[in-house]
């Protein structure tokens, strides 16, 4: 059963989308904020992290730039999510070493795509 | 606009008090320097007065008034004595007081009594007459018809003076007629007649030239006050845009959240709900899918319409397969086509391949104006044809997307491609849709260097074009811009 750890700072965001995830047959943690994402990633080594981009303290972008730059961590492939939206965003995502990218709101069927193909 | 205009209107300078005002004061400017310049040529004009006076009772007055005797003439005295006493005091008032309206006076009366002393030392020759003559015209130079009246006085006064009890020392002559100063003073006064008109036409035209630079001062400030508006208006405008575009950002990321968390629970509910069956909640949460979902659009497209505005939007054109980005669409809106039983014709020329463009906008255009003959059409077909022609030097891809469906007047398709004005009011209601589509459409058409349009009538269909050049312009310049 491959397990997910959802980075979402915005409690209902996080909620919902852990609660479907759990609906689709996968083991789910969460994270709050990008330094417990940072230590839950090496204590739980998940099979793939969704990571928001605005989060507070270390944001989304740093923290995913400390996961693949860690050799503990690197190999955890990474879906950032932004409500950004913009291009820049998803440029920037990927610069850091994000394996892929999903804007907000998501669309459910096509991030459970975007997960199947990373697992 | 309106701001601007009136700025235009207020800055006529005949009518400005101000422009007046400028005038009259470069003009007594004008004078001045006119006064101060002559003054001192006449400065310099006494200092060689007198030595000419010495040189002239040295040289003449010894020969011709006392034979060949080497004495000392009385004369040589009078020019060395007289000759400064007439051209030091004069010539001190042009230094230490130039441009005073008494300088000018003791200089005319000065100059005019050296023009006498230098005929009696000359024997009243009649040639050196024409000192008077000259002086009279030297003292024109002021532009003051005023200094010519002393000066005149003084030259007839000294003819009818000398005339009658030296007449040798003015005209030579033992005996003359008590009348000759009268014929004197009467060429004397011809003289003033021209001088004076052209006194009074150079007066004029530094006048002229005062009000003309007035004027131009005038303009050239009020222009550069415009100007300096304008930078102003412009730089606050740029603020503004900036602003508004950063407002619409951050407001986008603000209502993206909880929509998020709005569409993923009703998507959950109506998940958990589909699993006890009769449920009856199942069509309600659809319900707020499909609000969320229309909400989505219409802050994805308002966004586009910003970024757009705001100039954000960048265009990367790569080399992209039309028929395979067309192939896409067509999958995209077979859904929607079917749910209207409608018929979806596709006809690509044979000439069209590849175009070197940017590929989703492409795309958006396309997808957008066919999803929305589908949507406006029943029981009917939507024909999609593609081709390429030259327009001038550049080569278009032309795509027409026409249907046969509802249609719109004349009144309606004026109108749109501008944002939120839908056909009319009821047909967001009746058929969907943000209202932002087309505008967006044809915006991205002219970021794209391409045009769109419309032909259409009520009940007979609509069909639109849209030409996008096969190759950018300058394939560099537009990196650059995307770059940045």
């Amino acid at each position: 059963m491959p397990r997910i750890m959802i980075v979402e700072d915005n409690e209902f965001s996080r909620d919902a989308l852990a609660r479907r995830l759990v609906r689709r047959g996968f083991e789910v943690a969460v994270a709050c904020d990008g330094l417990q994402a940072l230590t839950a990633a090496h204590e739980s080594r998940p099979d793939l992290i969704l990571m928001d981009l605005g989060l507070p303290g270390i944001d989304g972008w740093e923290a995913t730039r400390r996961l693949k730059a860690d050799a503990a961590t690197q190999h955890i492939p990474v879906i950032v999510l932004s409500a950004h939206a913009m291009v820049t965003d998803r440029e920037l995502a990927l610069a850091v070493g994000g394996d892929d990218f999903d804007a907000k709101p998501v669309r459910f069927e096509r991030l459970l795509e975007k997960i199947q193909a990373l697992l | 606009m309106d701001p601007v205009t009136p700025l235009i209107a207020d800055s006529s300078p005949a009518t400005d008090p101000g422009v007046a005002a400028r005038a009259v004061e470069l003009c007594q400017d004008y004078e001045q320097k006119i006064h101060v310049r002559t003054d001192r040529l006449f400065a310099g004009l006494m200092g060689l007065q007198w030595v000419a006076g010495v040189l002239f009772a040295l040289w003449v007055s010894p020969l011709a008034w006392a034979g060949g005797t080497s004495r000392t003439h009385l004369h040589v005295w009078a020019a060395l004595f007289l000759g400064g006493l007439l051209s030091v005091f004069p010539a001190a008032l042009a230094l230490l007081r130039p441009g005073e309206r008494s300088t000018r006076y003791v200089i005319a009366v000065a100059q005019m009594l050296m023009g006498a002393l230098l005929i009696h030392l000359t024997g009243g020759r009649i040639e050196t007459h024409f000192h008077v003559f000259g002086s009279l015209a030297f003292l024109a130079f002021y532009r003051d018809w005023r200094v010519l009246v002393p000066a005149t006085v003084v030259v007839a006064l000294d003819h009818l003076l000398r005339g009658y009890f030296f007449p040798q020392s003015v005209y030579g002559v033992i005996a003359a007629s008590p009348w000759r100063w009268l014929e004197h003073a009467g060429w004397v006064v011809f003289e003033d007649v021209f001088l004076l008109l052209s006194v009074y036409r150079s007066i004029r035209e530094m006048r002229d030239r005062a009000e003309r630079t007035a004027a131009l001062e005038h303009q050239l400030r009020t222009r550069a006050v415009l100007v300096e508006d304008l930078r102003k208006a412009q730089k606050q405008a740029e603020v503004a845009s900036r602003a508004k575009s950063d407002f619409l950002a951050s407001m986008s990321h603000e209502l993206r959240t909880p929509l998020n968390a709005i569409i993923l629970y009703s998507e959950l509910l109506e998940e958990e709900a589909m699993d006890r069956p009769g449920d009856q909640s199942v069509e309600d949460l659809r319900k707020i899918q499909s609000a969320g979902k229309h909400l989505l659009e219409l802050i994805n497209g308002i966004l586009d319409l910003s970024k757009i505005e705001a100039g954000k939007m960048s265009v990367t054109p790569e080399e992209f397969d039309v028929r395979s980005m067309l192939s896409d669409v067509v999958d995209t809106v077979r859904p929607l086509v079917h749910k209207n039983s409608n018929r979806l014709t596709v006809n690509v020329a044979d000439s069209v391949t590849t175009v070197n463009a940017d590929v989703t906008k492409t795309r958006q255009i396309v997808l957008n104006l066919v999803s929305n003959a589908a949507k406006f059409t029943r029981l009917g077909s939507v024909t999609i044809d593609v081709t390429r022609s030259s327009g001038g030097a550049r080569d278009y891809i032309e795509f027409r997307i026409s249907d046969t469906g509802v249609g719109m007047t004349p009144e309606q398709t004026r109108r749109i491609f501008e944002p939120f004005t839908q056909a009319d009011v009821t047909t967001a209601r009746k058929y969907g849709g943000t209202g932002l589509g087309l505008a967006i459409v044809s915006s991205l058409c002219q970021l794209m260097d391409g045009s769109i349009s419309v032909d259409s009538r009520p009940d007979a269909g609509s069909r639109f074009t849209v030409l996008l050049p096969v190759q950018p312009l300058q394939p560099a310049e537009n990196h650059a811009d995307a770059a940045a």
